[in-house]
């Protein structure tokens, strides 16, 4: 599905090779946080890699129309470490906002589906509040279920532990797991101690 | 009612461009009416309403009306529309829009173009109006001459030509003023210092811009 030959960039310095499968559980860790924003930023397209050749379902990322990279990432959820939410639109458009712009279901349909996925996630705020009164936790919520709205095939989840307590870490990685099963995921850690943390829940 | 993410930014833009600036427009528009027609009788005399008629309609219709109706929206949409911008760049917010896959262009840049353009030309005909009515009320309080009879005297001096004029220029003014401003709040690169920066930039560069098309137009309608 997504696979690396000797890809370098301008922070990450080793070559990396990785071959990752559909429902595969892959997880890297970069303990400086740009690089693994670099290397998100290579994952998906947003960068060029400095040297090497990545393929994203069989498409050279490097030589790939700007359309068809758009096209691929319609199939990728990606939870950002802040959530990477839009401060101009509320909690609940947010949610909708891919799923409603790639026309992935019936409007009705995705509204009710957000509801739901919300319910599960047990998130107990306001639908319609602003970005701005949403906690760290709250953030990441609405971000995995704007991404699992999308229907994806692959989930990338960006520093998921940042910011949040030990307690929250526990109860996310317990969603995470319910969530993930048929999915492929990337996960792009910080320590070796999450990723043992990560790895011995979501395998 | 849940409507497409593109759709509802271009009604928001219309709605805070358009709808929102209504009072604003039509106000200044009802003054600028009495203003000229104030100046034109201390220059003419109370007399004739022809006159009076004819340069009221040409300035407002033609030159006021296109012309005050950008810089409102300039001043009041435009650096709104930079600063927001400006702030989703820095907020890495696009990046975010892009990484979804969602266009920029098509979510961010588009319905802000459509919308102020479209808006631009819907005030423009509220500030004329506005402006007509003004200018004939005034007319008709200090001639003693009825304002009907003003009025008429308004339509007889109107040709479609110079209604074309203005929509031309209308639409030309909000377009170039957003894309302008669109621009300018895209550029940002790192720093929120650089936010009012872009923001005087754009809107010293709009109003230059709106001058300058106004000219060009007028040259242009002058030869044909």
């Amino acid at each position: 599905m997504i696979s690396a030959i000797g890809i370098t960039g301008d922070l990450i310095r080793d070559k990396m090779n990785f071959n990752i499968q559909k429902g595969q559980k892959a997880f890297f860790v970069f303990e400086e946080e740009a690089q693994g924003e670099e290397f998100l930023d290579l994952l998906i397209g947003m960068k060029s890699p400095k040297s090497g050749e990545l393929f994203f379902m069989g498409q050279n990322l490097r030589h790939i129309r700007k359309d068809k990279l758009f096209e691929i990432r319609k199939k990728i959820a990606i939870v950002f470490k802040t959530g990477g939410l839009i401060n101009n639109i509320r909690t609940l458009e947010n949610i909708l906002l891919p799923a409603l712009y790639h026309r992935i279901a019936d409007k009705e349909n995705l509204y009710r589906e957000a509801i739901k996925l919300l319910e599960t996630f047990e998130f107990k705020g306001d639908y319609m509040c602003k970005i701005e009164e949403l906690t760290n936790l709250e953030r990441r919520i609405i971000a995995l279920v704007r991404g699992l709205l999308i229907k994806p095939e692959i989930m990338i989840l960006e520093y998921p532990f940042q910011g949040i307590s030990e307690e929250q870490r526990e109860w996310l990685l317990s969603k995470i797991e319910k969530i993930s099963k048929n999915l492929t995921l990337i996960s792009i850690l910080s320590s070796q101690r999450e990723y043992h943390f990560f790895k011995g829940k979501v395998n | 009612m849940i409507l497409s993410p593109v759709i509802e930014v271009l009604l928001r833009q219309i709605y805070f461009t358009g709808v929102q600036a209504l009072s604003i427009v039509i106000f200044s528009g009802l003054f600028i009416g009495l203003i000229i027609v104030l100046q034109i009788m201390s220059i003419t005399g109370s007399g004739s309403s022809s006159i009076m008629g004819k340069i009221l309609l040409v300035i407002v219709l033609k030159e006021i009306g296109p012309l005050f109706t950008a810089l409102i929206i300039l001043t009041r949409s435009g650096s709104a529309i930079v600063t927001e911008l400006a702030t989703m760049k820095l907020g890495r917010e696009i990046y975010y829009i892009e990484a979804m896959g969602i266009k920029p262009e098509v979510y961010l840049i588009k319905p802000r173009l459509y919308g102020v353009t479209f808006s631009a030309l819907v005030l423009c005909v509220y500030f004329q109006l506005a402006a007509l009515f003004g200018g004939v009320f005034i007319a008709s309080f200090m001639t003693g001459v009825s304002f009907s009879e003003n009025m008429n005297a308004i339509f007889d001096q109107f040709y479609l030509k110079d209604v074309a004029i203005a929509f031309l220029k209308s639409l030309m003014f909000g377009f170039t003023v957003s894309l302008i401003c669109i621009w300018h709040g895209i550029s940002v690169k790192k720093s929120t210092t650089e936010i009012p920066q872009r923001t005087t930039k754009a809107l010293t560069g709009g109003i230059f811009s709106i001058f300058l098309i106004d000219v060009i137009i007028d040259f242009i309608t002058k030869m044909i």
